[in-house]
């Protein structure tokens, strides 16, 4: 009987051996996925289990998706693109690669889509480099506080609701209340700056377009182009006919082109046109993966969607060369409700907020800005000396003018000194109106609202208000050119300037020639006349004899 | 939706402000018909002495005061509209300028000049409005007319009727004013003031009625003169006082159907949010059930 032994050190040399003749590269598997279901633009695939969230995945006819619900035994699949050629049981491979975009200073002057592709045919882009759409946001250390205005060139704004380089503010009102036209009026604003050639001036514009009208987003760009201001801007367009997929993608592209710029220490504005479109994509994108629901059945990280991309736009340490990212969100509402669930979110994460209302725009005050309950929270800290030395006036006078303005409806016979402050505020509201595509430079904001708030318009005719602004400032410039200058340089209005302005004004009233009330006359409506009987004829009596 | 409900609970809180001005405005207008309809009432006894001090001297002049005497060519007429200073009463202005403007159409019809005076805000607002030139307006007592108030206006009137329609004078007056009937009745009225008609008393006095002899010192003829403008003046006063009392009954009705609609507002808005907040919590109890099946449904696939 053969004798049969065990001896552990073959058996160790044996393990040994195997495991040192064992080479990973040749052992590197390929996890191939099966699609168990497809529709409406979702896919559930099962069989890649080592797939990182938010990875990109690519389907067997080459689209592209991007993996989101990582469940036990399958995931959940956005399809960016065409979800028409995808078919049950077709196999989809992982490519490694987490979501990002090409990003650099080819971008300027593009439109672009949410994967970073031109979609405005003129060729393809030279990208600098490749950016995660998804990534942290500047930590506490490489941040300083806003310093630096933005001027976004609409009166209103600059004077009373400032935003500084780096800040959040919501822009917020119903539909077709005159949101973008603020955001191009900003945009248009910054063509001086760039055309200094200053990068510490120079602002690089992204505007992201989510769910809005092929033809609106056109016009925002002839608008642009138009203005000059194409070259330093770039468009990211998620029109209405993109799948929920690309419009929750778009304002994360846009961001992350923007953050390219600012870590480089350049300055970046960046427009989301609008937010609350984007939350409704995500919404259609959560219920069709059967996340749960919760109020108004938005998914609950619908908080964390906003917060984390509002996060990114920052103001950069000097350490990290000063860069800023300027955000201006915007919230449609509806029926001026802002107590609803996403404009609330979006007030709460932002800096501040610009509020339109639709009864202002009706009433034709353009821009429609409630300045009432728009507020700036950190943007006073970054206004220029010149306009916060007489804006503060005209924050307490229009707030006069409102508690006035009840009143007035009611006692027709007021006391001189609440008539005056009517007569003031009336002029103010008057001078705050401002056309699309008329940015107001620093200087002359300072030279018109230092004439609204200490009375040198209380002699004009309400009526005339605008027509006299727009004559007196082309005769400063023209007369005392170097006064505007010193104001454009010096970011002061010293007393001598005051003075001097003030004789400009005393001296241009005799000229300035007052519009003429040629108002419709309204007409004459017949009532017939009076018949001979009805009027009857007062008698003196005399006593009969 | 919530928007919905939160704007018919600040349409209700709106009607309700509202509400409460109308009905302080009702009582203060009940309050105050009281005193204007004693100030009539008191103004009578003086005015008929005035009419029989007239009367007499009249019987006993020449009749060729100016004022009793129409003049050969009509070439401007005067209208004096009295409206009232503040809204809130219903038709009363717009019944009373209605008037205006039909004698006016009238009188231009006769291919006469209107040259017209107002009183009362609505009523200056009304011409301004149409751009026309108002030849004197006066406001701010037409709630509560003072003799002064009736003086300052006849004195004008009666300044204008003595001079040439050839200088800016007027050939005749008419005065548009409302007249107080009772609580619910009161109607526009258009009477020519100047120049005054003198007519023969058509009854003969009674046999036991004595015919009072007066004595006219200097003569019954500058009596009359005296007289006479203290007359219009007077006549003047009873058209505003008259008008007060109608305007105060206007407000006062016009204010208690405000209230009443108020109310009714009120009520109907009330059901409509009521059926609003149900409207939301039938649509949060879906969205809570839609959740929990879609978390279900999900639990036993995976």
């Amino acid at each position: 009987m053969a004798e049969l032994t065990i001896r552990p050190e073959e058996i160790r040399d044996a393990l040994d051996a195997f495991v040192a003749s064992y080479d990973p590269g040749t052992a590197a598997r390929e996890e191939v996925g099966r699609v168990t279901d497809a529709g409406d633009g979702i896919a559930h695939v099962e069989g890649l289990p080592s797939v990182m969230a938010n990875e990109l995945l690519r389907f067997e006819d080459g689209t592209l998706g991007l993996a989101q619900n990582l469940d036990v035994r399958d995931i959940g699949v956005v399809v960016l693109g065409d979800a028409a050629g995808i078919e049950e049981g077709q196999a989809v491979h992982r490519t490694g690669e987490v979501l990002s975009v090409p990003v650099g200073d080819d971008f300027l002057g593009r439109v672009v889509d949410p994967l970073g592709a031109p979609i405005d045919g003129l060729g393809p882009i030279e990208a600098e480099t490749r950016r995660a759409l998804e990534l942290q946001a500047p930590s506490v250390v490489q941040r300083q506080e806003v310093r630096e205005p933005l001027q976004t060139g609409i009166k209103a704004i600059d004077a009373m609701i400032p935003v500084g380089r780096g800040q959040r503010q919501l822009i917020i009102g119903d539909r077709q209340t005159g949101k973008t036209a603020i955001a191009i009026d900003t945009i248009i604003n910054q063509k001086d700056n760039w055309a200094s050639g200053d990068p510490k001036q120079q602002v690089r514009c992204i505007y992201v377009a989510i769910g809005q009208k092929g033809s609106t987003i056109a016009s925002v760009k002839r608008s642009l182009e138009e203005a000059g201001a194409m070259e330093y801007t770039t468009i990211v367009a998620a029109p209405a006919s993109d799948p929920a997929g690309f419009k929750y993608l778009a304002p994360y592209t846009g961001s992350a082109i923007g953050q390219h710029w600012m870590y480089a220490g350049k300055h970046v504005l960046i427009v989301f046109d609008d937010l609350s479109k984007q939350a409704e994509a995500y919404r259609a994108v959560s219920l069709l993966l059967r996340r749960p629901p919760g109020r108004e059945a938005y998914p609950g990280d619908v908080f964390y969607l906003h917060s984390r991309l509002l996060e990114r736009c920052a103001k950069l340490s000097d350490e990290l060369g000063a860069g800023s990212m300027t955000g201006l969100p915007f919230i449609e509402t509806k029926g001026n409700d802002v107590s609803a669930y996403i404009p609330t979110n979006v007030i709460s994460i932002t800096d501040g907020q610009i509020f339109l209302q639709s009864d202002l725009f009706n009433a034709n005050q353009r821009p429609a800005i409630d300045v009432g309950i728009s507020v700036s929270r950190v943007g006073g800290a970054a206004q220029t000396k010149a306009i916060k030395g007489i804006s503060g006036t005209l924050k307490l006078d229009l707030a006069q003018f409102r508690a006035m303005e009840a009143f007035a409806m009611f006692a027709s016979d007021l006391d001189q000194a609440s008539r005056n402050q009517l007569a003031r505020g009336a002029r103010l509201v008057e001078l705050l109106k401002q056309p699309q595509y008329t940015p107001f430079s620093l200087e002359e904001q300072v030279v018109s609202i230092w004439a609204g708030t200490t009375g040198q318009l209380d002699s004009v005719e309400v009526s005339d208000i605008s027509r006299f602004e727009r004559e007196f400032l082309e005769h400063v410039k023209r007369n005392h050119g170097e006064l505007m200058q010193g104001i454009r340089e010096t970011k002061q209005f010293s007393d001598g300037a005051k003075d001097e302005l003030k004789k400009a004004i005393d001296a241009f009233k005799p000229q300035f020639s007052p519009g003429k009330q040629d108002a419709a006359v309204p007409g004459d409506e017949d009532h017939g006349a009076t018949d001979a009987d009805d009027i009857s004829q007062e008698r003196i009596t005399t006593q009969k004899r | 939706m919530a928007g919905q409900l939160r704007a018919y609970r600040r349409q209700i809180r709106s009607v309700q402000a509202t509400k409460k001005i109308t009905r302080a405005m009702e009582l203060i207008a009940a309050s105050r018909i009281i005193k204007a309809r004693a100030n009539v009432a008191a103004s009578t006894p003086y005015a008929r002495a005035l009419t029989r001090a007239v009367s007499a001297a009249a019987s006993n002049s020449s009749l060729d005061h100016p004022l009793i005497t129409e003049k050969p060519e009509v070439k401007r007429a005067a209208v004096l509209v009295c409206s009232s200073d503040r809204g809130l009463a219903g038709a009363y202005s717009s019944n009373v300028l209605r008037e205006g403007e039909r004698l006016t159409a009238a009188l231009r019809a006769e291919g006469k000049e209107v040259s017209p005076y107002l009183v009362g805000r609505k009523a200056v607002s009304f011409y301004n409005f149409r751009r026309r030139t108002v030849a004197e307006s006066w406001a701010g007592f037409t709630d509560s007319p003072s003799y002064e108030d009736a003086k300052v206006i006849g004195d004008r009137l009666v300044g204008d009727f003595a001079r040439e329609s050839a200088e800016g004078g007027v050939d005749e007056i008419h005065v548009v004013y409302t007249h107080f009937v009772s609580m619910v009745t009161q109607e526009p009225r258009v009477i020519r003031l100047l120049p005054l008609e003198v007519v023969e008393g058509v009854e003969a006095p009674d046999d036991g009625d004595l015919q009072p002899l007066y004595g006219f010192e200097p003569s019954a003829d500058a009596v009359l003169d005296a007289l006479l403008p203290q007359y219009v003046n007077s006549r003047i006063y009873n058209c505003l006082l008259q008008a007060a009392a109608s305007e105060l009954a206007a407000r006062q009705r016009a204010m208690k159907s405000a209230t009443d609609n108020a109310d009714e507002l009120i009520k109907k808005l009330t059901r409509l949010a009521n059926n609003a907040r149900q409207a939301d919590i039938t649509q949060e109890i879906s969205e809570i059930v839609g959740g929990a099946d879609a978390l279900a449904s999900s639990g036993s696939r995976a």
